[in-house]
C-alpha cells in the first residue's frame, strides 16, 4: 500500500495548544483562525501547481494524482472524526460505569451497616431476627452481584466496541475498561465469598432463578452436538438395603 | 481394630440389600436422582428397572480450540462433544481432558477449587449442558434430585451459598425438586448402612476432601479442606519441575504409595501422607474442641471414597498415618468404598429416595 499523508493528523501533531488567558497575557486581543481543511486544500493546490510547473508529469496524471490525494484526505478525515466520536462515547460510558460501580459499592456498604446495626441491637433473644437478617443481607448481595454482572457485560461490550477505533485515545480507554472488568470480577468473587461465609443464611431467601434462567437460555442457544454423543455409564449395586435400614431406624415400615 | 473389610461382611451386606430390593422394588421403579457435582467429575445416579443403580459420568472440564470448519467437522465425525461459545469451539468433558493431554495443554476447570464462583459465570451454560446430559429429564415433574455440595472449608474462603443456590436454581428449572446434601454425608448414606449410618465419611476428590462425622444418620461435624488430588499434582509438579498434567499421569499410572520406586513416586507418596495427616489432625482438633459432639460407645468405621482414594496402597498408608495420631474416637476399621467413584452420587440418591 502507498504511504498516506494524514494532513489533519500532521497539523494536529505540529500544532501547539494554548489558552485564551495565555494569549491575553501576551497582549494578544484578536486571533485569526483558519480551518484545517482549508490548509489542506491550499497544500493540495500548491502541489498541483508545482507538479504542473515542473512539467514532469502530463496534465491528466497530475489531475489523477490530485484526485486520489483528495479522496484519501477525505477518507482520513472521516476516519478521524469517527475515532474522535467513539473516543468521546467511550469516555462517557467509562464515567457512567465508574459512577454505577461507586453507587453499587455504597449501597452494599449501607446494607452491611444496617445488618451490623440489627445484629448489635438484638442479643441472644434476637437470634431469629439475626437469622432473617442474614437472609436479607444475602438477598441484597445477590442483587448487587446481578447488577455487577450486568455492568461487567456492559464494560466488556464497551471494550469490544473500542477495538476497531485505531486512535491511541481509544486504545487507552479499551485498556481502562478491561481493567475495570477485571476489578469487577474480583468484586464479584469477594461478594460471593462474603455470602458463603455467613452460614446462617437460608438459601431459600435468595433468588438465584435469574442466573439459572440466563444459563439455561444461553445453553439452549449454543450450537452443539452434545445430544448425539454417548457418555460413560457405570452399573452399581442397588440401594434398597440402605433405604430399608433408614426407614427402620426412623420407626417406619 | 479390624481394619480390613472382610469378604463375609461384604457378602452379608449385599445379600441383605438384594433381598430387600426384591421385596421393595418389585412393583415400581424408585423415583429420585442423586447428583454428585464434583470438582473433577459430575455423576448422576438413578435406580434401574432391575433394582440396581446406574451412574452416568462426565468430566467437569473444558478445552477451548479455535473454531474452523475443519475442526468442527472432525469433532462431529469423531463424536467428540463440543459447543460453539463466543466464537470458540469448546470441547466438553472427558474428551477435553484427552485432547488436552495429546496437545500438552491444560483443561479449563471452572470448579477446580471446589465451587463455582461468580466469576465463572461464562462456564455456567457448559456446566449446565453436562448436568443435563448425565442427569436426563425428570421422570415426572418435581422428581426429587439431591445434589452434593461441599462443606465450608477450614483453609480457604469458600462460597458455598452461591454455589448451592445456583445449582438448586438450575435443577429446579430443569423440572426437579432440588435439595443440597453435604458430599461426605452422602457418602455415609451410601456406605455405612451396616453401621446404622454411624461413622466417618471421607470423600477424596480432585479439588478438596470432604469429611463428615455422622451419628445414626445425623452429621455431628462436617468440613472440607482445600487439598485433594489437584493439590498433590501441583506440589509434585513443583518439587520435580514438571507440568501438573504430567504429575497427574504419574499418579494415575497404577503406582503403589506404600512402596515408591522412583523419585516421582516418592514425591506422590509424601504428599499423600501429608494430605491424610493434615485431614485427620483437623478432625481430631475439631472433634475435641467442638460442642455437642456425640460420644461413641463402640468403635466406628472410617470409609474413604473418591478418585484420589484409588491409588495403590491408599488404605495401608492411611492406617499408617492414622496410627501416629492420638485420635479421640475409637475406630473399628478403615476401608475404601467398593464403588469409590459412585458413592457420593449413590448417597445422594438414597437421600432423594428417603426425601431426607
Ligand atoms: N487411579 C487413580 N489413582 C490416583 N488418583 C486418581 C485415580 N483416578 C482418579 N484420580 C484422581 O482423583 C481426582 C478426581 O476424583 P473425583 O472423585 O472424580 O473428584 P471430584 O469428586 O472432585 O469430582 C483427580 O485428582 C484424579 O487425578
Amino acid at each position: 500500500m502507498e504511504p498516506k499523508i494524514d494532513v489533519l493528523a500532521t497539523l494536529e501533531a505540529k500544532a501547539r495548544k494554548t489558552t485564551i488567558e495565555e494569549l491575553q497575557q501576551k497582549g494578544r486581543r484578536q486571533l485569526k483562525v483558519i480551518r484545517a481543511s482549508e490548509i489542506s486544500g491550499m497544500i493540495q493546490e500548491s502541489i498541483r501547481k508545482t507538479l504542473e510547473a515542473s512539467e514532469l508529469l502530463p496534465r491528466e496524471q497530475v489531475d489523477e494524482l490530485v484526485d486520489r490525494a483528495s479522496a484519501e484526505f477525505e477518507e482520513l478525515k472521516e476516519a478521524r472524526i469517527k475515532e474522535q466520536r467513539q473516543a468521546r462515547e467511550l469516555a462517557t460510558k467509562l464515567a457512567k460505569v465508574q459512577q454505577d460501580l461507586e453507587e453499587a459499592q455504597k449501597e452494599l456498604e449501607r446494607a452491611h451497616q444496617e445488618c451490623e446495626a440489627l445484629r448489635q441491637q438484638g442479643g441472644a433473644a434476637a437470634a431469629p431476627a439475626a437469622l432473617a437478617d442474614g437472609g436479607a443481607s444475602a438477598a441484597v448481595m445477590m442483587k448487587m452481584m446481578e447488577e455487577l454482572m450486568a455492568l461487567k457485560a456492559q464494560v466488556q461490550q464497551g471494550a469490544q466496541g473500542a477495538a476497531p477505533a485505531a486512535g491511541g485515545n481509544a486504545a487507552g480507554l479499551e485498556e481502562q475498561l478491561s481493567k475495570i472488568a477485571g476489578a469487577l470480577d474480583e468484586k464479584l468473587d469477594r461478594f460471593g465469598k462474603k455470602m458463603g461465609l455467613s452460614s446462617a443464611v437460608d438459601t431459600a431467601t435468595v433468588d438465584f432463578s435469574k442466573l439459572a434462567d440466563r444459563a439455561l437460555e444461553e445453553s439452549a442457544k449454543l450450537e452443539s452436538n452434545v445430544d448425539d454423543v454417548e457418555i460413560e455409564k457405570r452399573k452399581g449395586a442397588g440401594i434398597m438395603g440402605n433405604l430399608d435400614k433408614i426407614r427402620k431406624m426412623r420407626g417406619g415400615g | 481394630m479390624d481394619q480390613e473389610r472382610t469378604e463375609d461382611q461384604t457378602n452379608d451386606f449385599e445379600a441383605g440389600m438384594e433381598s430387600a430390593s426384591s421385596s421393595a422394588t418389585s412393583t415400581s421403579k424408585l423415583l429420585g436422582r442423586g447428583l454428585d457435582i464434583g470438582t473433577a467429575n459430575i455423576a448422576a445416579a438413578v435406580q434401574t428397572e432391575e433394582g440396581g443403580v446406574e451412574v452416568a459420568v462426565e468430566r467437569n472440564a473444558f478445552l477451548d480450540i479455535k473454531a474452523d470448519v475443519y475442526s468442527k467437522n472432525m469433532l462431529t465425525k469423531l463424536k467428540v462433544p463440543y459447543v460453539v461459545h463466543n466464537g470458540n469451539l469448546v470441547v466438553l468433558g472427558q474428551s477435553a481432558f484427552e485432547l488436552a493431554n495429546i496437545f500438552s495443554r491444560e483443561t479449563r476447570r471452572p470448579m477446580s477449587d471446589g465451587l463455582i464462583s461468580p466469576s465463572d459465570v461464562d462456564a455456567l451454560p457448559m456446566i449446565q449442558l453436562i448436568i443435563e446430559k448425565v442427569l436426563g429429564e425428570p421422570a415426572e415433574r418435581g422428581e426429587n434430585c439431591y445434589f452434593s455440595v461441599p462443606a465450608e472449608s477450614i483453609d480457604a474462603d469458600n462460597n458455598v451459598i452461591y454455589h448451592q443456590g445456583l445449582f438448586e436454581g438450575l435443577l429446579k428449572k430443569m423440572g426437579y425438586t432440588a435439595k443440597p446434601i453435604n458430599e461426605a454425608h452422602a457418602l455415609v448414606f451410601a456406605e455405612l448402612a451396616d453401621q446404622d449410618f454411624t461413622g466417618i465419611g471421607l470423600s477424596f476428590g480432585g479439588g478438596m476432601v470432604n469429611a463428615c462425622v455422622s451419628y445414626k444418620t445425623i452429621p455431628a461435624l462436617q468440613f472440607s479442606v482445600a487439598r485433594g488430588g489437584d493439590w498433590i499434582d501441583k506440589n509434585v509438579a513443583q518439587v520435580l519441575g514438571i507440568k501438573a498434567s504430567k504429575a497427574t499421569s504419574i499418579k494415575e499410572s497404577g503406582i503403589d504409595i506404600r512402596d515408591p520406586k522412583t523419585r516421582e513416586e516418592e514425591a506422590v507418596s509424601i504428599y499423600y501422607r501429608n494430605l491424610i495427616h493434615y485431614l485427620m489432625e483437623n478432625i481430631q482438633v475439631r472433634f475435641q474442641s467442638g460442642q455437642d459432639m456425640p460420644s461413641f460407645p463402640d468403635p466406628i468405621d472410617i470409609v474413604c471414597s473418591g478418585g484420589t482414594s484409588l491409588i495403590g496402597g491408599f488404605i495401608e498408608v492411611f492406617q499408617d498415618e492414622f496410627s501416629k495420631l492420638d485420635f479421640p474416637i475409637p475406630i473399628r476399621r478403615i476401608f475404601r468404598a467398593e464403588e469409590a467413584l459412585n458413592s457420593v452420587a449413590k448417597g445422594c440418591l438414597v437421600a432423594a429416595a428417603i426425601g431426607e
